[in-house]
């Protein structure tokens, strides 16, 4: 088979499409080394990665052990005998 | 400010040496694909080129002011010519051999591909086998100007060498080639 070469020929060798996401990737990278202070970044960054973003700082946050007032003792003021004497007897009507 | 494809390489690259991040965001959707096939073509190992793509972008944002616009240099030039750089140390040390196999699976997975396309393909392996064993120079030289079809001053300029010498480069790896390829059909 004959080879041309001449102007015509643009792309006919073999690349692999370029990786998906590839530019995404790099400005969300970009934003971040630039310093997590700077809120402008949050405009170029796609969507995923935004929400991913968001994610990652509550899980820091929750890991922490830091208290975000659920489930805090002095609330929770139920217990076992409670929902053990908490049926209702005053039922008297025939099932059947 | 809004930015859009109207804006030249050169006016996104002065918003991003004052900080602006849209600009930036602009030039690196603008140029990936363009430096990855370069990068590819150079060094034909996936991870590494990506890897290569997104340092020089990365680089080019954290210090914005390593392109002097000022120098009259077009800011893909002086991209490619970093980012080609880079492929050329990797590919000296790593040699990677590209994944032909992935390439032609791409087609075989497509069952309505003609049968000539597929013929096409492999015959485009034998011409890529070919080019990878030409000089380094020969090969950047035929990637440049034919298949990323730059002007000959701008592949020169990439290249960091005269018109002329890129043409000489040119015709030596035209008649390598041919050479290449004719021994193989008669073999």
């Amino acid at each position: 088979m004959r080879h041309e070469f001449n102007s015509n020929t643009y792309g006919s060798r073999l690349v692999p499409p370029t990786p998906e996401g590839l530019a995404d990737r790099i400005i969300a990278k970009a934003m971040v080394s630039a310093g997590e202070g700077n809120l402008m970044m949050l405009l170029v960054l796609p969507r995923p990665y935004l929400i991913l973003s968001i994610l990652f700082v509550l899980s820091i946050v929750a890991g922490s052990g830091f208290d975000l007032g659920f489930n805090s003792p002095e609330t929770f003021t139920v217990n076992e005998q409670d929902i053990l004497y908490s049926v209702d007897n005053s039922f008297s009507g025939d099932i059947l | 400010m809004e930015f859009d494809n109207n804006d030249s390489d050169e006016e996104l690259v002065l918003q991003v040496q004052k900080g602006r991040a849209e600009a930036f965001a602009l030039l690196v959707r603008r140029h990936t694909d363009y430096l990855y096939r370069v990068v590819w073509r150079t060094c034909p190992d996936k991870g590494e080129a990506e890897d290569i793509v997104q340092d020089v972008f990365l680089k080019f944002w954290n210090k914005p002011k390593a392109f002097d616009t000022s120098r009259g240099v077009k800011f893909k030039t002086w991209m490619t010519r970093v980012a080609m750089n880079r492929a050329i140390d990797i590919a000296r040390k790593k040699n990677p051999i590209p994944d032909y196999d992935y390439l032609l699976q791409q087609s075989m997975e497509d069952p309505n591909i003609p049968l000539h396309e597929l013929e096409d393909k492999v015959a485009k392996l034998e011409l890529e086998d070919a080019i990878r064993k030409l000089p380094e120079r020969q090969q950047q030289a035929l990637n440049l100007c034919f298949y990323e079809e730059l002007q000959r001053k701008e592949a020169a300029d990439i290249m960091d060498v005269s018109v002329k010498a890129l043409e000489s480069l040119l015709t030596r790896a035209k008649k390598s080639l041919a050479h290449i390829l004719s021994e193989r059909k008669v073999a």
